[in-house]
Formats: C-alpha cells, structure tokens, sequence
C-alpha cells in the first residue's frame, strides 16, 4: 500500500451502519429511568427503615432523659444526612453537561470530580462526628445506674469505638475513595493537558 | 426538526465515531445510544436549527470521553493488542488498520482525527473541541502524519 494513502476516503469507504428500530432506542431510555426511578425508591425505603430501627430502639428503652432523645435524634441525623447526600443531592450536585465543548467538558469534570473528594471528605467526617456525639448522649442515661466500674466500662468501650471509627475507619474509607477519584481526575488531567499540548512537541 | 430524520441521519456517523474512539462494536452502539438518548430529551429545548450537526458531535464526543467512569471496560487505548480486534469482521484489512492504528492514539487525538475524518469542517471540529481553528489544523496534521507512518511501517 502507498503511504499516501487518504483517510478520509478510507474512512468514508465504510458502509453506513444502518440505525436500529428506534423502538429498541426508546425502550433503553425507559430502562434508564426505570434504573433511575428502582434507586430512589431503595434509597427512600432505606431510610425510612433506618429511622424507624432507631426510634424502635430509643422508644423500646424508655429514655427519660432529654440527652438520650438527642442522642438518638443526632444519630438519625447522621445516616437520614449520609444516605441523601450519597443518593439524592451528589448525583444531583455533579450533573455534568454535555452540551459543552470537550475542553469545556474536560473542566467541568475535573472541578466535580474535585468537589466529589472534597463533599466525600467532608460528608464522612460530620457522620462520624454526629455518630459519636449522638452515641455519647444515649449512654448518659443507659450508664446512669450503673456503678463507678461500669460507667467507666460503658463509657471506655463507646471511646474506645469512636476513636477506632475515627483514626481507623474514616481515614480508610477516605483513601479508599480519594484513590479512585484521584486516579480519573489524574487521567481527565492528562487528557486536558493533550488539548494544549504545544504544536511543537515531536511527532512519535 | 424531527428526532427520527435527525436519528436516521446522523447514527451512522455518530456510531463511527464511538466505533473509532473505543474499537468494541457493543460498547461503541452504547455510546451512540446514549447520545442519542440525550439527543432525544435536549431537543425541544434546542434551538439553533443550523448548528444540529455540531450538537449532536459535542454530545458524542463528551460520551466517548465520559467513558473513563465506567471502570469495568478499558478505554481501547489501555487493552492489549491480541484483544483490541474487536470490530467487525467483514471490515476491510485497510480500514481495521486505521481503527487500530486510530485506538493507539490518546483519547483527545482520536476524538479529532474522527470528526476530521467523518468531513466535518475544521471550523466546527474547533467549535466542538473548543480549541482555535489553527490550533486543530495543526493537530489535524501531525495526527495525520502519525497514522501515516503506523500504515507506512506497517507495510514494512
């Protein structure tokens, strides 16, 4: 073959694709609104449970005093908190536009994917704090009776499970979500960088 | 305009350049679907009757992009050479060439190089890249002179 050989004809040579039955377009559409649509309703069902698990166990308690109710509602807080912003608002917060040009679009989705790690961060970091806030409050009164051995056992364990949720668990879930986000926000890079790379690079 | 007239006219330029961007008949129809499927919900709010075309290639183009998120399937780029030959097989020996060789490329290089070669004017390449006009004409060539030489070594 002759190396000046035209692509484009080359290209253009190809039959066209016939398109497929818009029926079969129309029915994927609908699958992902379906898709859309199943998630929303798990994630409502989800936290409609969770709620009631814990105000099930506050109430099955007796709790008399109003740190045990706050502690609860803190509690609640945290998951009805983590559960929307991961399912509703995140989905709906890094809507990226596709409508833009691709250098546009390549920024669009470095800055998001950068508001991602830092929601992530920040979301995770005030769960655990609300947690143990609200774990802290609820066992005021469950370690009330108790004696001095077992206050300080109530009270050493829940420590002992904040401070192991918060330099054991949380630093973990963050890296294990930075690195993938790292990993395509290092390639979007990258890929931005191709669009200005100066014209005088050399040709490989 | 009509979804379907714009569906039967542009699926077979739309599903190319998925095709040449990630080289996997399956995954590239997805993508055109995709787009599509976009094409379809955006069109009533779009105006500019004139710009279609250019529309509908920003679209695909941030598709085939966007394809980064999917984790389970290597962009065409990354999978090694044996497994690559995933397109059609009636295709010309030439033409499954230049998908290989056009699969080699990096990701913003085979978006260009595709819409140049489904003949869409530089002007609007630089409109949907969102580069100046001399800057893709620059790109244009030594893409072209890269995809030359793979061919020219080829017949080596």
């Amino acid at each position: 073959m002759n190396s000046d050989i035209d692509l484009k004809a080359l290209w253009q040579q190809q039959p066209d694709m016939p398109a497929p039955d818009t029926k079969e377009l129309f029915a994927k559409a609908a699958k992902l609104k379906m898709k859309t649509r199943n998630k929303i309703i798990i994630t409502n069902i989800l936290l409609a449970a969770t709620c009631a698990f814990i105000v099930f166990i506050g109430e099955a308690y007796h709790p008399k005093m109003i740190t045990t109710k706050l502690g609860i509602l803190l509690m609640v807080i945290a998951m009805i908190m983590y559960l929307i912003v991961y399912n509703r608002l995140l989905p709906l917060l890094l809507k990226n536009n596709s409508e833009t040009s691709i250098s546009q679009y390549l920024q669009q989705f470095i800055r998001i994917k950068q508001k991602q790690e830092f929601l992530q961060k920040t979301i995770l970091s005030i769960y655990f704090v609300l947690l143990s806030v609200g774990l802290f409050l609820y066992f005021i009164e469950v370690a009330g009776p108790m004696g001095t051995i077992g206050k300080a056992m109530v009270y050493g364990i829940t420590a002992l499970w904040i401070l192991f949720n918060w330099f054991y668990i949380r630093p973990r879930t963050i890296k294990k979500q930075q690195a993938a986000l790292d990993a395509m926000i290092d390639r979007l890079q990258s890929m931005n960088d191709q669009l200005n790379a100066s014209s005088n690079d050399t040709i490989i | 305009m009509i979804f379907e007239e714009i569906y039967e006219a542009y699926w077979g330029k739309i599903y190319r350049l998925c095709m040449g961007y990630v080289n996997d008949a399956e995954w590239a129809k997805d993508i055109a679907q995709e787009t599509f499927i976009t094409v379809w919900q955006q069109l009533p709010k779009f105006r500019n009757e004139s710009a279609i075309g250019t529309w509908i290639f920003k679209i695909a183009s941030n598709n085939c992009l966007r394809q980064i998120e999917k984790n389970n399937r290597m962009p065409a780029g990354e999978i090694p050479t044996q497994m690559m030959d995933k397109a059609e097989p009636s295709m010309e020996e030439n033409i499954r060439l230049l998908y290989k060789y056009i699969s080699e490329l990096n990701e913003t290089d085979r978006i260009i190089i595709l819409l140049e070669l489904e003949d869409i004017k530089q002007n609007e390449i630089a409109t949907i890249v969102g580069l100046s006009e001399t800057n893709i004409r620059v790109k244009v060539h030594r893409i072209k002179e890269k995809l030359l030489k793979k061919f020219k070594q080829n017949e080596q």
